[in-house]
């Protein structure tokens, strides 16, 4: 066997498609790997920058009703050997009360050209699925047929050599031989990135690269056991050639496109704007609930507020309005904000239907895919690196758990219902407005309804230099206690979980293909 | 004698493996994409004419008032095309939805919802595919051995010790190729041509008949390459199996890589801001604008429309968006250049010429993108005289027209049958030919020169 495997190995290595292989293989995956390393470290320098910006955000609010946090996923450092849908979907999400995280943001704005979408992307795993793919298939299609065609088989099968001892020798020599392509593509890979310096990994990351190797080596076992299948089938090697080929180009270039475009056509999936559309009418709803409330309020002798500043998601400050208004406030907000809350959970059913149907339409174009290699190759390299939907998913589950610590902190403190929601005024401070003018005027008018006489107000005020304090001269919340957002990526027990079927292909087909071959070699001609 | 050789060609191919593989494929895909193509372009069919009346309600209601209505943010979706069974473009990807008023286009963006979030980018099942991947592999698959094989049979010395002249075998063997590959070709033209006839969903015009024929002229060319980069690498080597190998890696590189690579290698070597960067300069151009305006500019006493200070801030707005349209038209005219060189670098592979020519024939992709950014624009203006037409004869308006505010200008309701609307129509055919001819052209050269290698390498080649 060791005979076998041996001079299979010489044959190989000295033959001319290794040498164009190997050629390429070591051309095009450091070139994959230098651009993505690259694309990797601007997203990581953009992200670092936002972190800063959303870190800054938090520090410059004035009121606790101003804490809505975003979020931040940072770039995954094995992107750089399989972008998956990574990039293509956001990394950030605003944390709100009234809007429970749906859909990821971010992706558009770190866009330089949209026009560029017209092109694909290429990485590492791409050039794996069809480069390694074609080598083991160039590589094995002639294994039994080709040693038929030139008369040596019969040569070899009248020693005292077992048929399974020839399939293994063929099969470790072939091995042996791709095993040097692979590892050498993945050290030129490793070496670019610690040359890099820019790109940190973990010892995660390491384990997780580990698998990616041996994931490629089963992908291109799987392949050579297929062309040494299809030889054990057939008696002349043009003929496996051509079916090899149109295989080939079947599994690894025809369904990864056909079958997410087939689950397209098999399922439909309601428009998003019917989704925004129902969200908008319940939004409507709630803004009418809220008025409806204000209505039943005790309105303010007079509604006037001096610095009143409303921002998105009911936040909102006042600066130094009258008593009556800042009551008013207190009890609308004490209302407005649990509404608020449950007017989302009502949103989030629809919208997660709709993710669901997503998310149905993609299994289906995965389960689909499971006829591919390819597929399965990249779906198994995207959990590894951590750049698949569920990674995706994981993140936004991680976003709304802490929407939840978020809404926990307000209702614990009973925060909805106090004046420090939207106000910096302590309620023993608080003026009536009659008061406030009183102190505005400095005296020469000691209510609203004297000064309002007769003249334009906010013209008056304005002819008086004792001014109340501005937002400006506010000093930012330091609050200590918010609970803060910390990213954990999905542990390797989940991927193995969710991958398990995509593995179990990965190994057991590999074993059937390598038992059907012998099954047909036991029973193959050599004459 | 050409013809013989052809002949000879097409009937030994005919019983082959290969040609029995290519036609299934062909027969399969061509169906499998008509089936879904059915199924997808109905559902578009039907989103697009519910955006189209939301759209069309949401831009009535604003009617009562003109000066809002020329404020309003309207939405344009393009039209789903007939013609995305040939070629869909990539227009899935590419910015697919427009938000203009009557003074600016605000913004182009990918459509929400367009597509399924979670599938990686991948190309589409189209005639363009199967033809650029699948059929073109078949032409490797046909020629790799039309030299190498006969030396290697020895029937070519055999052949060539007749009176046959070396170029007239090279083009017999040329013929007889281009005709047993596109056998499954048109077959599977025509399967999927049936089907999408039998559903009656897709209205077959003149026009897109001739779309068909041109994409199918095309096409013949495309593949006409590739069977003359076979000869030509079949002319090259002395064994079958060493112009498989070189073919195969050749067919990765040329249908693979290099119709894909450009659009990093662009972003690399010809850098444009983000779009990110690009607002937060038009903002801070904005806010310097404002910031330096005429004093009593920022007073709002909406009550008295004349009052000066609505001037003033009528015109330092519509300096404000002059400075931040040429931002942004500075940015678009960059993101153009940069499409261009990401193309300009993968013109070296005909696949990418057949896609650009492609795009062309049937008026999508990126040509699409720019024809709608050029017909919003002219309709835009269009719009705004509108309504500064019909409020210079408003007297109670102060004619100060301002690009955020509508209390300035006309007020009064119009009658919305007469406002203008937008027809995307498809491009022009002239537009269409100016775009085609250098990717045609360069698809021609092609051809010549890899007839003129496999010439040239095969009249020097060794048949013993």
């Amino acid at each position: 066997m060791w005979l076998i495997a041996k001079k299979e190995f010489l044959l190989n290595i000295l033959s001319f498609r290794f040498a164009t292989g190997f050629i390429l293989c070591v051309i095009l995956i450091p070139l994959s790997v230098h651009i993505s390393i690259k694309h990797h470290e601007e997203r990581r320098s953009s992200y670092s920058r936002e972190r800063e910006e959303c870190a800054e955000q938090m520090r410059r609010i004035y009121t606790y009703s101003y804490i809505r946090p975003t979020i931040l996923r940072p770039p995954e450092p094995l992107s750089i050997f399989n972008r998956g849908i990574e990039s293509t979907l956001g990394n950030r999400v605003r944390i709100q009360l009234g809007q429970i995280p749906f859909l990821a943001e971010g992706a558009l704005q770190e866009r330089r050209n949209p026009l560029l979408a017209s092109f694909l992307s290429i990485d590492f795993s791409f050039i794996v699925t069809v480069l390694f793919s074609l080598m083991a298939l160039l590589f094995t299609y002639d294994a039994i047929s080709g040693e038929k065609e030139r008369g040596s088989l019969r040569g070899i099968l009248a020693n005292k050599l077992s048929r399974d001892k020839l399939l293994l020798g063929k099969l470790l020599g072939n091995t042996l031989t791709l095993l040097p392509i692979i590892t050498v593509s993945f050290a030129a890979g490793l070496l670019l990135i610690l040359l890099s310096r820019r790109v940190e990994f973990q010892q995660q990351e390491w384990v997780r690269l580990g698998g990616l190797f041996l994931v490629t080596f089963l992908y291109m076992l799987l392949f050579m056991l297929l062309g040494m299948f299809i030889s054990t089938r057939t008696h002349s090697s043009t003929t496996s050639l051509m079916i090899s080929l149109f295989l080939w180009v079947l599994l690894v270039v025809v369904v990864p496109v056909a079958s997410p475009y087939l689950a397209q056509s098999l399922t439909s999936v309601t428009s998003r704007e019917a989704v925004d559309q129902a969200a908008a009418e319940l939004n409507r709803e709630f803004r009418a609930k809220v008025r409806e409330y204000e209505e039943t309020l005790p309105e303010p002798e007079w509604d006037i507020s001096f610095g009143g500043y409303y921002g998105v998601d009911g936040s909102h400050l006042e600066v130094a309005s009258p008593r009556d208004v800042m009551e008013n406030r207190r009890l609308l907000h004490s209302f407005q904000e649990p509404l608020r809350i449950e007017y989302a959970d009502r949103k989030w059913r629809i919208q997660q239907t709709y993710l669901d149907e997503f998310l149905h339409q993609q299994r289906l174009a995965q389960r689909l895919g499971w006829v591919s290699p390819a597929i399965i190759f990249r779906d198994i390299a995207s959990g590894l690196t951590s750049t698949d939907v569920s990674s995706y998913l994981h993140f936004m589950q991680l976003a709304r758990r802490y929407r939840d610590q978020i809404i926990n902190y307000y209702q614990s403190r009973n925060l909805f219902s106090s004046y420090a929601y939207f106000t910096q005024q302590k309620e023993e401070e608080m003026k009536s407005l009659d008061e406030l003018i009183d102190y505005l005027t400095e005296g020469r008018f000691s209510t609203y309804k004297e000064l309002s006489e007769g003249r334009d107000f906010w013209g008056v005020v304005k002819e008086f230099t004792r001014d109340l304090p501005r937002r400006e001269d506010l000093p930012y919340l330091e609050i200590k206690d918010i609970p803060q957002f910390s990213w954990q990526r999905e542990g390797l027990s989940n991927f193995l979980q969710g991958s398990l079927t995509e593995l179990s292909i990965m190994v057991f087909v590999p074993i059937v293909l390598f038992l059907l071959g012998y099954v047909s070699f036991i029973r193959y001609d050599p004459r | 004698m050409t013809w013989l050789i052809a002949r000879r060609e097409i009937v030994a191919n005919f019983y082959s493996l290969r040609f029995f593989l290519s036609l299934s494929l062909a027969v399969l895909v061509f169906g499998v994409s008509s089936l879904c193509f059915y199924s997808q372009y109905s559902q578009e069919l039907s989103d697009y004419s519910r955006n189209i009346t939301r759209e069309e309600e949401r831009a009535a209601a604003q009617a009562d008032n003109l000066g809002r209505l020329a404020l309003h943010d309207r939405l344009l979706y393009p039209r789903p095309r007939s013609n995305s069974f040939l070629y869909q473009a990539m227009e899935r990807y590419l910015p697919n939805l427009f938000a203009y008023d009557a003074f600016q286009i605000v913004e182009f963006r990918n459509r929400e919802g367009g597509g399924n979030p979670f599938f990686p980018q991948a190309e589409e099942l189209d005639w363009l595919f199967i033809i650029s991947l699948v059929l073109s592999f078949g032409a490797v698959v046909f020629t790799y051995n039309s030299i190498s094989g006969e030396k290697e049979q020895g029937t070519l010395g055999l052949q060539l010790a007749n009176n046959i002249p070396r170029p007239a075998f090279l083009l017999g063997k040329y013929l007889g190729a281009m005709v047993s590959l596109l056998i499954p070709l048109v077959t599977g033209m025509v399967v999927n041509l049936l089907v999408l006839l039998l559903s009656g969903k897709v209205g077959f015009d003149s026009r897109l008949w001739l779309e068909v024929l041109t994409f199918a002229g095309i096409s013949v060319l495309f593949l006409s390459s590739f069977v003359l980069l076979g000869l030509f690498v079949s002319s090259l080597t002395h064994s079958p199996a060493t112009s498989l190998v070189l073919l195969l890696f050749l067919w990765v590189i040329l249908a693979l890589l290099i119709p894909n690579i450009g659009g990093i290698l662009a972003s690399d070597l010809q850098p444009i801001p983000k779009q990110k960067e690009v607002m937060e300069r038009a903002s801070r151009v904005r806010s310097d604008i404002a910031d330096s305006a005429p004093e009593g500019t920022w007073d709002r006493e909406e009550q008295n429309p004349f009052r000066p200070s609505h001037r003033l801030r009528a015109q330092t707005l519509n300096k404000m968006l002059e400075a931040e349209l040429r931002i942004r038209r500075d940015y678009y005219n960059r993101m153009f250049h940069q499409l261009e060189f990401a193309r300009h670098l993968t013109r070296i592979s005909p696949v990418a010429l057949y896609k650009y020519s492609s795009e062309a024939v049937v008026g999508g992709g990126v040509l699409r993108f720019r024809e709608l950014m050029r017909g919003l624009e002219s309709f835009r203006q269009m719009l705004l005289e509108f309504v500064t037409r019909q409020d210079a004869s408003d007297p109670d308006s102060p004619h100060w027209i301002n690009p955020e505010e509508d209390l300035f200008f006309t007020r009064k309701p119009v009658d919305y049958r007469i406002v203008p609307r937008f027809d995307e129509g498809s491009a022009r055919l002239s537009r269409r030919l100016t775009e085609v001819t250098l990717d045609l052209g360069l698809l021609i050269l092609f051809n010549l020169l890899f007839f003129w290698l496999a010439f040239v390498a095969f009249l020097r080649y060794d048949v013993r």
